[in-house]
């Protein structure tokens, strides 16, 4: 299977990934911001500039993936706006050379359906006419069902036609109570409906590389690179659940309990092996910060045989 | 060499590659108003599918039926014999809009429920630019609604030929976009000539085409739709009809080119440059040129479809068509 990742700002650290650069098929660079005119805003880093280029250099695609904010969305999507935005969009990857646009566009409301689509239509219209081709994908929540899906702003079916990937974001079970990042229900159960909507070629399962601290107290959350992210926590090590086939541990400090789950490289192997099992193209992770030489090494063993 | 000459050679070879020859699907329209299906039924191993025209779509997004009653059973016959039969519908906007599509979409799937259609041909036309949003996203909600029945339907979307990308731009269809979204495109390579006497296809035309529905659609997608019929034009009253070869004033009002021939005289004349039959003849004080579409031109453009590597070949129409159709399919077509 193919293998990818994405690259938010606060990686600045390259050096693991860049020691195993033969793993990595695309990155995605998340630093492209669309505001409610369609205009782009890039708060690309010299660092990512200088990662991108690296990249580029051992053959691994170098994607944008573009978000908006509650405010600008969906209107920079609609109407003339979406022109604008796919006309930026065009030129920036001429600019930085790009192999193509990865939409992340979070939090719509389902009427927004229509606009999202006929953004995709539009963009991919306009990125395949580019020499060379630039390719589309749709990054998009998970559903387990068709009636979850119908209420959304994603039609599976219609984007994995339009689309040259789609990416199933298969985690964020849990936000406002604590939870496993991905229990294996769950996670069969939307692994199947995505297939039964998403051509093989086309699918690409999302997979979480991060955990998430939830404060019992005040319910907030922080989302955790790894272990180390919590400090020192004494005698408490996390331990393997069932059925949910994560890991979680629980730690007071200053009085408040936190409650913790965290995706580690035993949890990333099954989900690997039942993606391969469900018959999709690629594995992408959220995200590379995260990276650790023993996920990489499921990445070698399991997604890259 | 041209771009599209480029394309074309690029396709050629491509095909060369892929092991040569192929059998390319084969399929025709059938209209609702003429009764003839005889090249249907007598070879019909020939067909892949069939198409003609069940429905309009109404301003409203209901369907109205147009076939004639004997066409159920015409239904029954060609599953009977493997052939996949789809139904076209035309009409346009408002009836493609908004809740009117919803209702649309929703009666297309009862109606393929019910008779068993293996798919929708959308064969909207006249739509300028401004209406690109709404086809877009009628073919879109249509793609999704067919494809989660059981068994999935197939979409055709059927297109008018473009050989210039600035004149796809004012087109109400994106071509790129419509060969991601449907199972084929059919491209209508014909009408070229309309207001003023000529061919209904010349070569020069029939191969920018192709290399322009290649240069956007996947060559597995794409299905040109080829001429079985002709025109006549009165060029005095500035005037013109479709003729079909055996038709018949008797029994359809207007006479085919048999007919022409057999009662004004001459003999229809091959043309080159544009590599297709013409007729002229003179009825009471009146001029009238013939273009029509043979045999010879049939066999030289299913080489062409081949060699660009598309996937199949339809045609307008079946009915009244000439025999010597059938062995250039048998020979060029399914070989």
């Amino acid at each position: 299977m193919t293998f990818g990742g994405w690259v938010p700002a606060e990686v600045t650290d390259f050096a693991l990934l860049e020691r195993h650069a033969r793993l990595l098929d695309s990155v995605s660079i998340c630093e492209f911001t669309i505001q409610r005119d369609g205009g782009l805003v890039d708060t690309i880093t010299p660092g990512q500039l200088a990662f991108l280029r690296w990249a580029r250099a051992r053959g691994i695609a170098v994607w944008a993936t573009i978000a908006g904010t509650r405010r600008s969305l969906p209107a920079g999507i609609r109407g003339g706006a979406a022109d604008r935005c796919v006309k930026e969009l065009a030129a920036a990857c001429d600019r930085l050379k790009l192999s193509g646009i990865d939409v992340d566009i979070e939090g719509i409301p389902g009427s927004a359906r229509d606009d999202y689509t006929l953004f995709i239509a539009k963009l991919v219209s306009v990125l395949h006419a580019m020499a060379p081709p630039r390719r589309v994908a749709a990054t998009v929540m998970d559903f387990p069902s068709a009636a979850d899906e119908a209420a959304g702003p994603f039609d599976y079916t219609i984007l994995g036609r339009l689309a040259d990937e789609v990416r199933v974001m298969l985690y964020d079970y849990s936000c406002d109570v604590p939870g496993p990042i991905m229990p294996r229900e769950y996670f069969a159960e939307e692994l199947a409906f995505a297939r039964s909507r998403i051509p093989q070629e086309k699918f690409v399962a999302a997979l979480p590389w991060y955990g998430r601290d939830w404060n019992t107290r005040n319910r907030e959350t922080e989302d955790l690179t790894g272990l180390a992210d919590l400090g020192d926590l004494g005698s408490v090590t996390p331990q393997w659940r069932e059925p949910e086939g994560e890991l979680a541990l629980t730690y007071t400090r200053g009085g408040i309990r936190h409650e913790v789950w965290l995706p580690d490289p035993r949890k990333f192997a099954w989900m690997v092996d039942e993606v391969r099992k469900a018959g999709a193209s690629g594995i992408y992770v959220w995200h590379l910060g995260c990276a650790s030489p023993a996920f990489l090494d499921v990445v070698r063993v399991d997604v890259k045989l | 060499m041209t771009r599209g000459a480029r394309w074309l050679a690029a396709a050629a070879f491509a095909a060369a590659l892929t092991g040569c020859r192929r059998p390319m699907t084969f399929g025709a329209w059938i209209s609702e108003w003429h009764p003839d299906v005889s090249l249907l039924k007598a070879h019909p191993e020939l067909y892949d599918s069939i198409s003609f025209s069940w429905c309009h779509i109404q301003p409203d997004g209901g369907l109205k039926r147009v076939a004639p009653p004997n066409r159920d059973a015409l239904v029954r016959w060609a599953h009977e014999r493997g052939i996949k039969v789809y139904v076209t519908i035309g009409g346009g906007p408002p009836g493609i809009t908004g809740k009117a599509s919803e209702r649309c979409i929703k009666e297309l799937v009862a109606v393929c429920e019910k008779y068993g259609f293996d798919g929708v041909d959308v064969d909207i036309e006249g739509l300028d630019k401004s209406f690109r949003d709404t086809y877009t996203l009628f073919i879109a909600h249509l793609v999704a609604a067919l494809k989660t029945m059981t068994p999935p339907r197939r979409l055709s979307v059927t297109l008018a030929e473009i050989q210039d990308p600035k004149v796809e731009a004012n087109y109400f269809a994106d071509y790129r976009v419509m060969g991601r979204l449907a199972d084929e495109v059919r491209i209508m390579c014909y009408d070229v000539n309309w207001d003023k006497p000529g061919p209904i296809i010349d070569r020069e035309s029939f191969a920018a085409d192709l290399a322009f529905a290649l240069s956007r659609i996947p060559a597995a997608k794409l299905v040109p739709a080829v001429p079985w019929y002709g025109r006549d034009w009165n060029v005095t009253d500035g005037t013109h009809e479709d003729i079909l070869w055996r038709m018949t004033s008797d029994v359809d009002g207007i006479s085919g080119m048999n007919e022409l021939v057999a009662k004004w005289g001459g003999k229809p004349v091959w043309r080159e440059p544009e590599g297709e039959l013409s007729y002229t003849y003179t009825a009471a004080g009146k001029r009238h040129e013939v273009w029509m579409a043979d045999a010879k031109q049939f066999a030289r453009m299913v080489d062409e479809v081949r060699k660009a590597g598309a996937v199949g070949i339809y045609v307008w129409q079946l009915e009244y068509a000439d025999p010597a159709f059938i062995p250039v399919v048998r020979a060029k077509v399914k070989r």
